[in-house]
Order: structure tokens, then sequence, then C-alpha cells
């Protein structure tokens, strides 16, 4: 018997135990959404990340008085905002990301970023680039944090034009621009800017999505066509706002 | 006795590398991997490479195994451990029945058809989740099968060569 056993080991032992380990370590990867990979990957493209990107943009002199003229007008919002007793989100400080990987396969629309737990990003922060909204964050491990886009099909988010304050649905399509549904058939125009609304609650009120450049009235819903104002295909650097509003969770729809 | 145990120990740990590698590389944002916007599907290669002189057991096990890997880096609903696995068994099998000479052309042939199936059974998936409009996944998916299928299959013989001489004992 033991002669068998150990002719059988001999035979198929190391396959049996390689093919065990790879599905072992398979099915690590998946439950751990990744983490030890997303962590690798950091510290693998360290070298290749520009240590200060941001700061030689910032350094523009017009960029530099463009940023004076927001904190002046940022500082009035907070005041007016503080006379309407609404909840004041431009305290928050931001984390300063860089965009290190792109989407694992081909339907999905992610983003991987170089900053994790250990500098303070949790589940749900929500990311913003120069322009506007970019996405919130899925998934986060010690070095490295995924962002799900605004241009991923699963990613809707409740929203407003800024000038007519009709509500509606914001959806990607994985291009360049996405749709908008709205829930009043009034017109829009071409050119009008898109914020998140108040009913969203993934995303703080009032941040700039995009603009419309289509309105089809000729729908059952009326729909806009949106080009999102951040350049969600060549992202180098954002920025992630880890303060989320209170009901911030991922409720919209189980992930498996 | 001794020398074989360490041979394959290290075989296996450079299979792994190679492996982990792979998985890395779907996430790595380098210029010019990508065609109208589309890149190479990494671990479906590797797992076209690995099963194309196995038997479709051990083709399987390495394309459930990579799929997981996948769904961790991704998302887990739908799971690419179907296309993967799939893809792998098809290549043992093609190879086993001799209807296809081992070369570079048969390689990226047999890699372009693997990406058309893995995106085939990933957009299958999405389809009987019913999430999303079907019309939205069929478009798609003819975008991303024909897209991923060409630029995996360029690749392919440059991942080929140097994993086909890391195998060489194993796989006279």
């Amino acid at each position: 018997m033991a002669d068998r056993l150990w002719r059988w080991w001999l035979k198929f032992g190391f396959f049996t135990l390689a093919g065990s380990l790879a599905l072992l370590f398979g099915w690590w990867v998946r439950q751990s959404e990744g983490a030890v990979i997303a962590d690798l990957f950091a510290m693998l493209s360290a070298p290749f990340v520009p240590t200060v990107p941001t700061v030689a943009v910032y350094r523009d002199d017009q960029t530099r008085q463009l940023q004076d003229q927001l904190d002046a007008l940022q500082q009035e919002n907070r005041q007016l905002r503080n006379l309407l007793s609404i909840e004041d989100i431009a305290g928050i400080r931001p984390i300063n990301a860089q965009v290190i990987g792109r989407s694992g396969d081909h339907w999905w629309q992610e983003l991987v970023l170089n900053c994790g737990r250990l500098d303070g990003v949790a589940v749900g922060s929500y990311v913003v680039a120069q322009g506007g909204l970019v996405g919130q964050v899925r998934h986060v491990s010690e070095r490295a944090s995924r962002v799900l886009l605004l241009s991923d099909p699963s990613s809707q988010v409740g929203v407003m034009t800024a000038r007519t304050r009709v509500m509606g649905i914001l959806q990607g399509r994985r291009r360049e621009k996405a749709f908008a549904e709205f829930f009043e058939p009034q017109p829009q125009k071409t050119g009008d800017l898109i914020v998140t609304s108040g009913l969203s609650s993934r995303f703080p009120p009032g941040l700039p999505v995009g603009r419309i450049t289509g309105y089809d009235r000729n729908q059952a819903v009326p729909r806009a066509e949106v080009a999102f104002s951040a350049p969600l295909g060549r992202l180098e650097w954002v920025k992630i706002y880890p303060g989320t509003p209170a009901d911030a969770s991922l409720d919209q729809k189980p992930d498996r | 006795m001794q020398v074989s145990i360490r041979n394959r120990i290290v075989n296996a740990l450079g299979t792994f590398t190679s492996a982990l590698i792979a998985l890395l590389a779907v996430w790595a944002p380098v210029p010019g991997w990508q065609l109208a916007g589309v890149s190479a599907d990494w671990p479906l290669l590797w797992v076209v490479c690995w099963s194309v002189r196995r038997t479709p057991l051990q083709a399987g096990i390495a394309g459930l195994a990579m799929g997981w890997a996948h769904d961790g880096l991704t998302m887990s609903r739908p799971s690419h451990a179907l296309g993967l696995a799939l893809a792998a068994v098809l290549t043992a099998r093609l190879e086993k029945q001799r209807y296809i000479q081992e070369d570079f052309i048969s390689m990226s042939l047999i890699t372009f058809v693997m990406a058309v199936l893995s995106e085939t059974c990933t957009a299958l998936q999405y389809w009987s989740l019913g999430d999303l409009p079907a019309a939205a996944i069929w478009e798609h998916h003819q975008w991303v099968a024909l897209g991923s299928a060409l630029i995996t299959s360029l690749w392919a013989p440059l991942v080929y060569v140097p994993l086909r001489w890391w195998w060489r004992d194993e796989v006279p």
C-alpha cells in the first residue's frame, strides 16, 4: 500500500501540489481583490513615477492667479454655505495621488492610484482631477487604491444642470461621453454645465462633472450627451477627498 | 532525485514569476501597448502559451487559477475564470490532435481565436446578468473582441519564445 502511494506520489504528487497551490493562489488573489498585486504594482512602478509632477503645474503664474481666484470664491462659497447651514465640503484636505495604472480588462473603467490605506485613503472616497469629478475609490490596499471611473456603465451618479437645476442620472458608456437622463422634459442647451446633485448619496453636491454636448428630447425620457470635464482617458494625477458624505457607502450595487 | 526536485521547484518558481508579470502587466499604462484603446490581454496570452503543449487538465487548472487572480484585479462578477479555463482547455486539445503545427504564425492564430472566445464568454456573462442593456454589451463586445484579439496575437510570439525556452525540459 505504502509502496503504491509512494509511486503515485512520484508520478502525480508534484503536479497535484503545484496545481493546488496555483488554484489556492488564484482564489486568494480573487478574495483579497488583488490587494497584494496592487501593492506590488505600486512598489514596482514607484521608480517610474515622477516625484514632483504637481508642483511644476502650480508654479505657472497664471495657474497661481486662477488658484487665488478659486480660493477666494471657495472662501465666499463656504461663508454662504455656512449661512445656509449646508454641509461644508471645501474644508477637507485632499490627498494628491499619481495615476499608476489603467483598467484591468476591457470591460471595467478603472484607475490604479499610488496612495492607499497608509496615506489615509478609504473606500468610498471621491476622486477629482483638474476639470471635475473622476470617480470613487472602490478598493484600497496598503499602498494602492483603485477608482471606478464615471465612464463605467455600472457607475450611476445623480446629477443636475447648473443653469436650470433639472435633476437627472448620469451613466457611463466606456467612452469619452456619457448619457444623462433627466426627470423633467425641460430643454437643455449645449454647453450647459452638469454638476452632482444633492440626491447623489455617493458624492457631495455641486461637483462639476461635464458639459452637455447634445440633447435629444424625442426620447421617452429626455436624454443628453455629456462630455466629461476631466480628461478621464489621460489622467496623470488626481486628488482624493477622503471625507465622504454621511451615507457614502457603496449601496448602489453589490459586487458579487 | 534531489536534483530533479530542485529543478522542478526552480521551474515552478520561474513559471509563477512569469504568471505574476502577466498579472502586473494588466495595469501597466505603457504607451504603445494599446490599439484603439484596447490593450493586450496578458493573462490570456500567458494561459495560451502554457496550454499549448500540456494536457487539458493542466491547462484547465492554470486557466482557472489565472482567471480567479484576474478577477481579483478587476471585478469578480462576471468571472474571467470561465473564459480563460475554456480557452486553456481548448488550446490543449488543439495541439493534442495535431491539427496545427507549432510555430509563431499558428501561435498568433490560436491566441487570436482564444481572445475572441474569452471576450465572448465575458460578454455572455454580462448578458445573462442583465445589469446592462444587451445592445450596449454587444456593441462593446465587437470592438473589444476584435481589438483585443489583434493586439494580443501580435504580442504572442514575443511572449511565447521566452516561455517556451523556460519550459524546454519540462515539455520537450
